[in-house]
This record gives C-alpha cells, sequence and structure tokens, in this order.
C-alpha cells in the first residue's frame, strides 16, 4: 500500500503538485503581464490540451475574465500589493454553455513576478438546479393565484361587508329620524356618505372584474400527461403524508386537448385534495386515490378522479357544485363551484356519481384540440 | 348629539354614553350616526389609544369596541380598563372568524359582543340592554356603599341588636340574650332603624342582606 501511493506520487514533482492535481477545479498560474501560461493542473490541462503550459490563453474553453472585469488590473499590481484578490464571480463560457466560478488572485511566483493564481469550478450543474427550483417556485407562484381564488372571494366579501354595513347604519339611522319627524336637511349628510360607501362597494367589484380579466384563460394543445403529472407531483406528496396510495391510469396515444394548462391543472388540485380530504377517516384497504385519464367519443378525452372517501350523501349529487356549499368547517365552499365554471369555459363538463366500491368518482372533459372551436 | 329626535328610545339616563372604538371611519362614522339616530348620547374614538388618552374612571355608559385594530387591540384595552376596576361595560364588535376570541374576551367579564354583520335591531337591543344593566348596577353599588357607611355609624351595641333582629329573634329574647331590659332593647331598635335610613323591619332586612354584609 504505503509502496504504490509513494510510487504514485513520484510520478509528478512534488506532493503539493500532487495534491492541486487531484482537484476537480481547474487551476492555473499566468504571467500577469504577458498572459503566458505557466501552470497548469490536471483538470485544466484534461480542458485545455497538455500543452497549455507556455500559451497565452484567451479562456476559449475555461471561461477567464476579461480586461474589464477585473477589479485591479492584473498588469499593474506590483511586489509589494501581492496577494491581493482580483476577481471572484460567475461566468459563463458562451462556446460550451458551461458556467463556471472563477476566482483569481495576483501573487508572487516562485521566481518573483507577479502572476495570476486562477481556480475554475464547473458549476454548470447547480446552476441547471438552481434554474429548475426557479422555474418550479415561478409555476407554483402561478399556481397558487388559482388556489387561492377561494380565498381571494372570502378577503373580497369582507371588503363588501363593510361598506355594506355602513350604509345600512346610516340608512337605519335615517329611517328613525324621519320617523322622528327630523327634517330632511339633517339626513343629508348620512346620505351623503352612504352614497359615497356604495361608491366604495362598486370600486371593490370593479376590482374583481380586473382580477379575473387578468386570469382569462389561455387555451392552447396540451398533453393531458404533463397537465397530470404537474398537477399530481404536488398531490403526491400530499397523499403519502396522508398514507394515501395515488395512482394513475393514463391510456395509450391520447391526443392532446385544447385547455389552459394551469387552469385544469388547478380543478386536478382541487378534486384530488378533496378526494383525499374525502378519506381521511378511511380504513387502510380503502386509503387510495386513482386518477384516469381516456378518451372519450371522437371529441373528447374524459379525466376522472375516484376515491372511496365518505361519499356524497344527501339528495343526488349536482348540490356539491352549488356555490357557498362546504361539509367542512373552513373555506367558502367554492372549490367544485369553481372548477365546474373553469370545465365549462372549456367547453368540457363536470359531474360526480358515486362510486360502486364507496366513495364518489369526479369527471371532466375537455375537447380533443382538433376539435376545438374558433 | 343636540337634535336627538324625540321620538327615538331614549331610555338612556342622563349621563350615559355609548363609547364607540373603531379603527374603521365609515364604520364608526355610521355607528355613531345609528346611534345619534336613536337618541343615544356617542363619542367615538379612532383608536384604543385615543379612548385611553380621553379616559377617566367617570365614564359612564357603555363601551362598544372594535376587536381588531392596528395597534393596542379591542382586548388590550379591554384588559387594560379591567386592571383598573373600570366598571364601564365593554361590547365587543367582531369580525368573521373572531367568535372564539369574543368567547375568550366574555369569560374575562365582557358585557357581550356583536358579531359583523349586525342588524341595527340587534345592535340597538344589545346596547340597550348593556346599559340598563349598567344603571343596574351602578345603583346597587350606590345602595351597598350607603349601607355600609350607616352600618358604619352603629355602636356596638347597636349592631349586636341589629344581628340578633336579622337573625329573627324576638325582642324578649335579644334582651335574654345580651343581659339588658326589653325597654332597652326597643331604643337600640329604634335608633338602628333611625340610623339606617328605614321604617319598617321588612326594609331594614332587605337593605342589610341585599348588601351581602
Amino acid at each position: 500500500m504505503r509502496d504504490t501511493r509513494l510510487n504514485g506520487a513520484a510520478q509528478t514533482a512534488n506532493p503539493l503538485e500532487a495534491v492541486v492535481d487531484g482537484l476537480e477545479a481547474a487551476v492555473y498560474v499566468a504571467d500577469a503581464r504577458s498572459g503566458e501560461t505557466l501552470f497548469a493542473n490536471r483538470a485544466f490541462r484534461a480542458l485545455h490540451g497538455d500543452d497549455a503550459v507556455g500559451q497565452v490563453l484567451r479562456g476559449l474553453i475555461v471561461p477567464l475574465p476579461e480586461r474589464g472585469d477585473y477589479r485591479v488590473a492584473p498588469r499593474g499590481v506590483e511586489a509589494q500589493d501581492a496577494p491581493c484578490e482580483l476577481f471572484d464571480g460567475e461566468l459563463l463560457q458562451p462556446r460550451t454553455g458551461r458556467w463556471y466560478h472563477v476566482r483569481e488572485q495576483a501573487v508572487a511566483w516562485v521566481d518573483g513576478r507577479i502572476v495570476r493564481l486562477g481556480i475554475a469550478t464547473d458549476i454548470t450543474e447547480r446552476k441547471k438546479t438552481a434554474e429548475i427550483a426557479r422555474q418550479q417556485e415561478e409555476r407554483i407562484a402561478r399556481t397558487s393565484r388559482l388556489v387561492t381564488l377561494g380565498e381571494m372571494a372570502s378577503m373580497l366579501a369582507h371588503e363588501l361587508n363593510q361598506p355594506l354595513a355602513a350604509i345600512a347604519n346610516y340608512c337605519n339611522g335615517c329611517a328613525a329620524r324621519i320617523q322622528a319627524g327630523a327634517p330632511a336637511s339633517s339626513l343629508l349628510p348620512a346620505m351623503q356618505k352612504a352614497a359615497g360607501q356604495a361608491e366604495r362597494a362598486g370600486k371593490v367589484i370593479a376590482r374583481i372584474r380586473a382580477f379575473v380579466k387578468k386570469s382569462e384563460p389561455h387555451r392552447r394543445a396540451t398533453s393531458v400527461a404533463a397537465i397530470l403529472e404537474e398537477a399530481l407531483v404536488l398531490v403526491e406528496i400530499d397523499a403519502r403524508r396522508r398514507g394515501i396510495r395515488l395512482s394513475v391510469e393514463l391510456d395509450d396515444g391520447l391526443p392532446d386537448v385544447r385547455a389552459d394548462q394551469i387552469m385544469i391543472e388547478q380543478v386536478l388540485l382541487n378534486l384530488t385534495r378533496n378526494g383525499l380530504d374525502a378519506m381521511s377517516d378511511a380504513p387502510d384497504d380503502a386509503r387510495a386515490l386513482v386518477v384516469k385519464a381516456r378518451r372519450s367519443g371522437d371529441h373528447f378525452v374524459e379525466i376522472a378522479v375516484i376515491d372511496r372517501g365518505h361519499g356524497i350523501s344527501g339528495e343526488g349529487t349536482e348540490w356539491v357544485f352549488q356555490p357557498f356549499v362546504t361539509t367542512r368547517g373552513e373555506g367558502m365552499g367554492l372549490g367544485l363551484a369553481i372548477c365546474r365554471s373553469i370545465i365549462e369555459s372549456h367547453n368540457g363538463r363536470l359531474s360526480v356519481k358515486p362510486n360502486p366500491e364507496g366513495g364518489a368518482i369526479f369527471t371532466f372533459t375537455l375537447p380533443i384540440e382538433e376539435t376545438a372551436c374558433e | 348629539m343636540s337634535e336627538v329626535p324625540s321620538g327615538a328610545v331614549q331610555e338612556a339616563e342622563v349621563g350615559q354614553q355609548v363609547f364607540v372604538v373603531d379603527d374603521d371611519d365609515a364604520q364608526r362614522d355610521s355607528l355613531v350616526w345609528l346611534l345619534e339616530s336613536h337618541g343615544y348620547a356617542v363619542r367615538a374614538f379612532s383608536s384604543a389609544e385615543a379612548f385611553l388618552a380621553a379616559w377617566n374612571g367617570n365614564f359612564v355608559g357603555c363601551l362598544l369596541l372594535d376587536v381588531r385594530m392596528p395597534g393596542m387591540s379591542g382586548l388590550e384595552l379591554f384588559g387594560w380598563l379591567a386592571r383598573r376596576n373600570s366598571a364601564l361595560p365593554v361590547v365587543f364588535i367582531t369580525g368573521h372568524g373572531d367568535v372564539p376570541m369574543a368567547v375568550e374576551a366574555l369569560r374575562k367579564g365582557a358585557a357581550n359582543f356583536i358579531e359583523k354583520p349586525f342588524s341595527a335591531e340587534e345592535m340597538l337591543r344589545i346596547v340597550e340592554n348593556c346599559l340598563a344593566q349598567e344603571r343596574e348596577g351602578r345603583t346597587q353599588r350606590r345602595n351597598q356603599a350607603d349601607t355600609a357607611h350607616r352600618l358604619a355609624q352603629l355602636t356596638v351595641r347597636e349592631r349586636e341588636v341589629l344581628d340578633l333582629v336579622i337573625a329573627g329573634k324576638l325582642n324578649k329574647q335579644i334582651a335574654d340574650v345580651l343581659g339588658i331590659s326589653i325597654k332597652t332593647v326597643e331604643v337600640h331598635r329604634a335608633r338602628v332603624m333611625d340610623k339606617m335610613g328605614v321604617t319598617t323591619m321588612a326594609s331594614l332586612i332587605r337593605r342589610v342582606m341585599s348588601a351581602g354584609l
């Protein structure tokens, strides 16, 4: 063991060089004035070729800072200033598309001249991961605009309540005074204030309009698999946490549908969350949520969300789509009503029927791209 | 406030006021209008802090207090008043979802709460009840103080006689217990009735009992 290691070390000039050669980062030393490469470690040589030393490299493979990038001009560094930092930043090599974190320092070389000692680390993968994370965040943010539609409605309801309550107070007060025979002119300020409050309520409504307009659907050819994948990523986490099996049955060769992907994801999210909620007290063997997608006739794709929860009690099943109907304490009961209006705005249908095995089956259809009107 | 319509409820005793503390301008202003239209004297404040700045122990009536306000909250103001033994009853105005908070306030001695949105009728009824209770409470407290004061004027002997009278003893029994003559008992009794400001036995007993002494 000991021998092999010694042999390995003997192949290079000294142990320090062995360490530097062992680094994954590309390490190089270049003359601060001429730019001539004086030293390159193995990683650097692997990129630039074994003849890198002795050449003036212009960052063709590993991107090197250009003159304007330096905080201190390397040529101007005097012996007494070294060591000092020259550059620390991320650089893109446009030809290969790879990103490097590059750090250069001015140091005194073994022969006394000032050199640039550089370390370049390939951070392309890390960058990619960060980019994916950023895109995901963006997507979640877009989705959450819809997720919180119910909350938004609740907030607006509160904002409408304030002016309406004030109007009621002013009017009730006026009524009492009229009954008591107060002169009409004494009612004027209250009447004017009530009118002002009515305008305030009107503005709240205008804001709702603007919001709805902003979220008008952008319908285009969308893959059903993509919709399911995107929406169910979020649901999967939730399902696992609750000990519910989630399975997806997607028919082969499904055509694209004409849909606003985010809106349909929102519908799926709502339906699957409802399904999970319905099974919160279900026994182990019934803790399964199935999402099925298949072709329905010539013009539609049908997506079904099948749960084995408590099902829908009461007369018929249509009532669940009524706005402000809720079986849970929280929320405004707008989820399913909004889902239905989204599906109908896509010329599809959203319906529910009891699951013969217990629970409920929510099914919605979306038009296949070729058949889309317009 | 000066042009109070004559036909309005107006049962509020002179001196009683409805205090309104609410940060929402429209809510507060319209509430003041509504209350004044029904004959109440109203003082409004746009924050708990503003109310505190004006408050003194002589505020009489009831306080309509919004639970949620920026700065000092309604609950905090309530706690502050309670620590100063304020007798001003507090009615909380709560929004949607604040009911648990209101229940908590009730447990701590709030007079009542109204959930927004409320009808004028409901609000006026709660205010009226609250003011009536406040009047009653104040009368009772005044009577208690008066009775305590009168009791303090009695001599030791007179107090002994009073206790035995209330215990239902006859003059002869009292004379025996205290080792004095019936005549002397009668003199003490007359003095007790006089000092307590009553003319009948029944009112004497009622007065001493209701004072809880």
